[in-house]
């Protein structure tokens, strides 16, 4: 890193580049809560379901993401071991109304804490319990119980319930993502 | 599916009386919604949320009590004027809080509900109907019994209005013009009218004994949709509103009840209402709305209290984050909130203590008065058809330190498994002159509003029952409340008796007129309107809510005839009749004309009910030895099937028994009063041969029972 760039990076005027991988199972709102965190005129207006996996940036006030959006669909899914170990952080969607799959998404999730790449590095974990909007929706509490998240010792996590529809949510969980990569890397 | 509902409380104002509080129409398409809501101090409240704190629109400077609130506006716009009612006076402000209208009815009595429609306005008083149009007087109608409430038919698709009162008699009354259409009867006093929908001809009603049901009106008669028993004894009910909560595109029914349950009834494919959601405030629920509040796009149900808290049950889900560790983290709101509360309580703190100090200096002084604050009670004293006993029901609106109950009648007060206070019974001297019957203390928990007894009286046995009310105020007072126990307080108004039962016959004639008699019958018989009734004579009836049996009463001016077919009743009545007109100097003629029948008819309605305490009793006595036995053995295969019947079932027995303590001494002292009163008429005492009236009771049978009655 060169002297200016150091400059640039204490007087807050460059923004520090992490990569965040986004994951969950497919038709979790993945796409969608990525898609509302991007500025308002780069908003795509439909979200298909993803193929492979795109990668998205967008800034927020301290940081600059890029967010590899990966296909929650189950061939894809052995795709995403594949990014873990340049990834800064995870954020992983839940969809809390879908009660019947959430023993896969608890199992994915185990898979994915347990991989060698992840195992070792103390990197933050969000979690988003998405669709809360729905009335047949699991409280934030309920889905980290049933998923047994308090037994993840060795990472700091945290479950935020979101609307990625209408955006609610995303920004506190995004402020809590971003204090944690702050602390970390510096 | 089952809805789920977070509570969220928004803001407190005064003491509220029944619906005066509403939702303003939203501005936009998913908007919140404006709440305004107006309470005893006469302040009109408007405030809408945001970031979950009430921003108030306006507020209004206090006045009289408001006991109203309605919505209205020229037909076709939103309806946003709100029109708030006090005294006689009905006032309008718009949305924005500035007032347009003040209009005084020029009533005697104070308004007690009111309907806005357009440029038209219905207020009704106690007993008075009025009808204005652009503040001109139009329609004019008195009621036979108190007006509780009333809706209007919308007008667009009637060529006419159609005003609809619920009266205390049990009667909805549809009006034209100034006359009575026709009348709907209704299975309880209606409490509550709320159209089912804008435009149409339902109309829902609530009664005070907690039953709901949907009535269609047509032009000439009407038709009963459904009704909703209140079959797990709730409180009455005090609001009714219709909203899509649960969002199957049918409107469901919004429900508050005076005990505080909040129900919300939706509809399945049969179109049969069913309870989806309950749950229970504490006070009682004086206003329900449907809307959107707290946040934009979540549907919620709106309540006040008596006390002025405005509650939201909101589909919004509460608890939107959380991370490792074991201790429950607030969020940012609790966490502001209690830091805010804790700031207020700790300057609330000083100025209090330096109030009481300079209070303690005041009150040293021997000229000054010392003031009591007054605190307002919202108590109902109403007989259980089921039971055959009465409910008080006390509500203050902060909470009460202790109760105490004095009765000079004989009366029982029984257990309210709601209730949690604690009950002490003072030691009493019915002999002396003034004696008390009953003096019982209850201490109430912390934080108790509300408070409800049940307490039993005896046909007969007439007089007052005193409550002294003291809540947790400083400096301590207390208030007297006074009921009246009427001579036939099991008695219950209904709207037609069977006429084929052997009835006793009691007629009286003399100088009185019919004001006289009138008040004589309210101060024998409950459910009877205080006012006398228009026109020459009157025909009210009644029936016994213990026994089934029945009572007509008819009366005008110099003459009144009263039918029973318990001869207990005839005797009440002649005895408390006949005390009252030598009270008033009044010569009364007498005359009898008993039906031997009617005796053998009220001890075969009574046969069932004493046959089934008596089984009951007999197996209760069982049931311990049962249990014992059943213990030594193992199982209990080896005992007759009637045995193992009575130890199957015996949570259900003692749960029965335990209901109906005393049931059986209330059977045998009816019986024994019925023995006396039979000979009586006849000229002839006999309060010899109770005992061995007594004696043939303990061994029960109805021929013998029946035997003993003619012969003796």
């Amino acid at each position: 890193m060169g002297l200016l760039d150091k400059l640039t990076g204490w007087l807050g005027l460059k923004k520090k580049e992490v990569n965040v991988l986004c994951l969950g199972l497919d038709n979790s709102g993945k796409t969608t809560i990525i898609n509302q965190l991007k500025p308002p005129n780069t908003q795509a207006q439909e979200i298909v379901p993803t193929i492979g996996f795109n990668i998205e940036k967008f800034k927020s006030s301290s940081l600059s993401f890029t967010v590899f959006d990966m296909s929650g669909q189950s061939r894809y899914r052995n795709l995403w071991e594949h990014y873990y170990k340049e990834s800064h952080a995870i954020i992983f969607v839940i969809d809390s109304s879908d009660k019947l799959r959430m023993v896969v998404a608890k199992e994915e999730l185990d898979t994915l804490l347990n991989h060698e790449d992840i195992r070792s590095k103390r990197i933050p974990v969000l979690f988003f319990a998405n669709k809360i909007d729905l009335q047949d929706a699991m409280s934030s509490v309920k889905v980290s119980q049933m998923l047994c998240l308090e037994n993840i010792k060795d990472k700091p996590w945290h479950i935020c319930a979101s609307n990625a529809i209408k955006g609610e949510g995303l920004q506190e969980g995004l402020d809590w993502l971003q204090d944690h990569l702050k602390t970390m890397n510096t | 599916m089952d809805l789920r509902l977070n509570r969220v409380d928004y803001i407190q104002v005064g003491v509220t009386s029944q619906k005066t509080m509403r939702l303003l129409p939203p501005l936009g398409k998913k908007a919140t919604q404006k709440v305004a809501i107006a309470d005893h101090d006469g302040i009109l409240t408007c405030f809408g949320i945001k970031k979950g704190e009430a921003v108030p629109v306006f507020k209004t400077l206090p006045g009289q009590k408001i006991a109203r609130m309605d919505l209205g506006g020229a037909a076709g716009t939103p309806q946003e004027k709100i029109f708030v009612c006090s005294g006689s006076q009905v006032r309008g402000f718009t949305k924005k809080g500035k007032q347009f209208l003040t209009f005084e009815a020029n009533l005697t009595e104070s308004i007690n509900a009111m309907h806005v429609s357009g440029a038209d306005l219905f207020v009704c008083a106690s007993y008075i109907y009025n009808h204005y149009c652009d503040c001109k007087d139009q329609d004019y109608y008195l009621s036979g019994d108190k007006i509780n409430d009333i809706t209007c038919l919308s007008t667009e698709n009637l060529t006419h209005l159609v005003p609809v009162l619920a009266c205390q008699d049990r009667v909805l009354r549809v009006l034209q013009r100034s006359e009575l259409a026709y009348d709907i009867e209704v299975p309880g006093p209606p409490s509550v009218l709320e159209l089912y929908k804008e435009q149409g001809e339902e109309i829902l009603f609530g009664t005070t004994d907690g039953k709901i049901g949907l009535v269609e009106i047509g032009e000439l008669s009407a038709a009963t949709k459904w009704e909703i028993d209140n079959d797990k004894k709730k409180g009455g009910i005090l609001c009714i509103d219709n909203y899509d909560i649960i969002g199957d595109g049918v409107n469901d029914i919004l429900v508050g009840r005076d005990d505080g349950t909040v129900e919300v009834y939706g509809f399945d494919s049969s179109n049969e209402p069913t309870l989806r959601f309950e749950h229970v405030l504490s006070e009682s629920v004086t206003s329900i709305q449907g809307g959107c509040v707290g946040k934009e796009s979540y549907d919620e149900v709106l309540t006040a209290t008596y006390t002025g808290w405005v509650t939201g049950l909101t589909t919004e889900p509460q608890k939107a984050e959380a991370g490792p560790g074991d201790e429950v983290r607030m969020s940012k709101e609790t966490q502001s909130k209690v830091e805010a509360l804790r700031a207020e309580l700790e300057q609330l703190q000083v100025k209090v203590l330096q109030g009481r100090e300079q209070y303690q200096q005041t009150s040293q002084s021997s000229t000054a008065v010392s003031a009591v604050p007054v605190f307002s009670i919202n108590d109902k004293f109403t007989l259980c058809q089921d039971d055959a006993s009465y409910s008080l029901t006390l509500e203050v609106q902060t909470a009460i330190d202790n109760l105490l109950l004095q009765s000079d009648v004989p009366i029982d007060l029984l257990d309210v498994d709601k209730n949690s206070a604690v009950v002490s019974f003072s030691e009493c001297d019915s002999e002396q002159p003034n004696g008390n019957f009953l003096l019982a203390t209850y201490r109430c928990q912390a934080n108790t509003t509300r408070i409800e007894l049940k307490v039993r009286s005896i046909e007969g046995q007439y007089g007052t029952l005193q409550a002294y009310i003291t809540p947790r105020l400083q400096p301590k007072t207390c208030q007297v409340r006074q009921y009246q126990i009427k001579p036939l307080s099991l008695h219950q108004r209904t709207h037609s008796i069977d006429q084929e039962r052997p009835m006793n016959r009691l007629s009286l004639v003399g100088q009185f007129s019919f004001a006289e008699i009138h008040s004589w019958v309210v101060f024998c018989l409950p459910e009877v309107p205080e006012k006398t009734p228009a026109g020459e004579s009157i025909t009210f009836y009644f029936h016994n809510t213990f026994l089934g049996t029945q009572l007509e009463a008819t009366y005008c001016k110099g003459e009144g005839h009263f039918k029973s077919d318990n001869i207990s009743t005839i005797s009440i009545l002649s005895d408390v009749l006949s005390k009252e007109a030598t009270k008033k100097k009044i010569n009364l003629n007498i005359s009898y004309e008993i039906s031997d029948d009617s005796v053998s008819h009220t001890l075969n309605m009574i046969h069932p009910k004493l046959e089934y305490q008596l089984l009951l009793a007999r197996k209760v006595q069982l049931i311990d030895a049962l249990k014992e036995l059943q213990v030594h053995e193992g199982n209990a295969d080896f005992l007759i099937p009637e045995y193992r019947n009575i130890l199957d079932e015996s949570a259900n027995l003692l749960e029965e028994y335990k209901k109906q303590p005393a049931h059986l001494e209330r059977l045998y002292g009816m019986i024994t009063d019925l023995f006396i009163d039979k000979f009586k008429f006849k000229g002839q005492n006999v309060k010899t041969k109770v005992s061995s009236l007594l004696e043939i009771l303990d061994n029960y049978d109805l021929n013998s029972l029946l035997d003993f009655f003619n012969e003796a």
